[in-house]
């Protein structure tokens, strides 16, 4: 019997999600406030989480040389061949804003491309989760799971943003990220709370995935929600070992409740008829 | 674009499972690998009012075929000459996008190959125009038919042209997907069951 989820690609979308939001994040900080060096160091992670949850999503395919195949027909504008774009403009727009982050004079293009990387990491974690919406499966015939990708993905970007930010530069100061990291958390749980809705309301019952369920609820709402929240408390003049605590903590809680949700996709993904599975008898219908 | 279909009599069908067969032994199929399959639907209803039928499926020839739609290769295809949904193996990369945008779940995953497969209506035989497909060749009841929806003359024309309406049925689709395999059930057998 073949595996209900799909592990390589619940990596990919919950990777490359959170490592687009949070290079969105690093662009933005060129306009909000934030350190170079910190800006760089989330690049690096970013770009990283990027490439390694596309290097999940080739474990999914037959064979991983197949990818070449896809890359061949990446004009096709499937949910997989926009996926293919974006991911590949995000890495090379990353890989040059990393470029010019090391070049003085170039302000003007370094923030021409820190805006292109927010468009396309936010963009990135949406369409992940847009290749999903087929009317074969109900669980994932709406527009709002694209959106919980996106929401989930925003949570853990923005924490990770912040962690990594911490870490590589003393003079980082979180002061002007509390609100936005507050927001996003914010946003992360309204699009659980809001897909949980959506499948209860299409006939899944999520109380029969109760673990998984709990998992979305109480790390993607609580601990994400709860962390921001001591985050904006501390952000001014807190400790910065507590800060640096709470952000880690809050993105393992942003990127449990985002795997979740992406587990309860695949949970419910019962087709509109799986006329295939083992020799059926539709008893008195 | 011609639209070429099966038309499956159920009145007709034995549910012998000869289709089955010989669809897999034309298309070489392994084991575990199937391109059709017969559902006992029922019995259904309180003795001694009971009914059942046999209800074989494939893929539906959708004339909005998501399974095209999502895939990344252009693997799942339609042919323009005869209007039907084939897989190119050779392009295929084994995604599976376009077993999860079935509605019917009647594609396979050939994991030795690595690609998947559907019912090409035997496009290695019928390409010549004038052959059948093996289940619609093999079957012993003369349950099953083959053609283009489009001509009146075809088999699948002639045949439904016996029936009325009340009698003539396609599976139900989530969002417009226009199946083109037609059912054929009189209600003097048994009624046709829309939620499987």
């Amino acid at each position: 019997m073949e595996e209900i989820i799909q592990w390589p690609l619940v990596l990919f979308s919950l990777l490359a999600g959170a490592g687009g939001c949070a290079f969105a994040f690093a662009g933005a900080s060129e306009f909000v406030g934030g350190t170079k060096r910190a800006r760089f160091a989330v690049g690096i992670v970013s770009l990283v989480l990027v490439v390694v949850g596309g290097l999940f999503s080739v474990l999914h395919l037959a064979s991983p040389q197949h990818v070449m195949a896809a890359v061949r027909h990446v004009f096709s504008f499937s949910g997989v061949s926009v996926e293919l774009m974006v991911l590949g403009l995000l890495v090379v727009v990353g890989v040059v804003y990393l470029v010019l982050s090391k070049r003085s004079g170039v302000d003007g293009a370094r923030k021409g491309f820190a805006v292109a990387g927010i468009v396309l990491g936010l963009l990135l974690a949406f369409v992940t989760g847009h290749g999903y919406v087929i009317s074969a499966k109900a669980a994932w015939f709406t527009e709002i799971l694209p959106i919980a990708y996106l929401g989930t993905s925003l949570a853990a970007g923005a924490l990770l943003f912040l962690l990594v930010s911490l870490a590589a530069d003393k003079e980082f100061s979180a002061k002007p990220w509390g609100v936005p990291v507050v927001a996003a958390s914010i946003v992360g749980a309204v699009t659980i709370v809001a897909y949980l809705a959506y499948l209860q309301s299409a006939g899944f019952d999520v109380a029969s995935q109760a673990l998984v369920t709990g998992l979305a609820v109480a790390c993607g709402i609580v601990v994400a929600i709860g962390c921001s929240i001591a985050i904006l408390r501390c952000a001014a003049g807190g400790n910065r070992q507590t800060l640096t605590v709470l952000a880690a903590v809050g993105f393992v809680g942003a990127l449990a409740g985002g795997l979740a949700v992406r587990m309860l996709m695949w949970l419910f993904s019962e087709g509109f008829m799986e006329l295939f599975e083992a020799a059926r008898v539709v008893l008195n219908c | 674009m011609p639209k070429k279909c099966l038309v499956i009599n159920l009145d007709r069908c034995t549910g012998c499972d000869s289709c089955i067969v010989s669809c897999k032994f034309e298309n070489s199929l392994p084991l575990g690998v199937y391109y059709n399959r017969v559902l006992a639907v029922g019995p259904t209803g309180t003795y001694p009012d009971i009914e059942r039928y046999n209800l074989p499926v494939q893929c539906q020839q959708c004339e909005h075929a998501r399974c095209i739609e999502v895939c990344p290769t252009g693997a799942s295809y339609r042919d323009t000459e005869t209007g039907v949904v084939l897989v190119n193996r050779d392009d295929c990369i084994g995604c599976r996008y376009c077993m999860y945008a079935c509605p019917y779940g009647v594609r396979s995953f050939d994991k030795e190959a690595g690609v998947v497969g559907k019912c090409t209506l035997c496009s290695q035989l019928t390409a010549d125009g004038y052959s059948k497909p093996a289940c619609v060749h093999n079957c012993p009841g003369g349950a099953r038919f083959y053609g283009d929806l489009e001509d009146p003359e075809s088999d699948v024309s002639k045949e439904l042209a016996k029936y009325d309406d009340e009698c003539i049925h396609q599976l139900p689709a989530p969002d417009g997907e226009a199946p083109l395999t037609r059912y054929i059930l009189s209600p003097k057998y048994a009624s046709w069951k829309e939620n499987l």
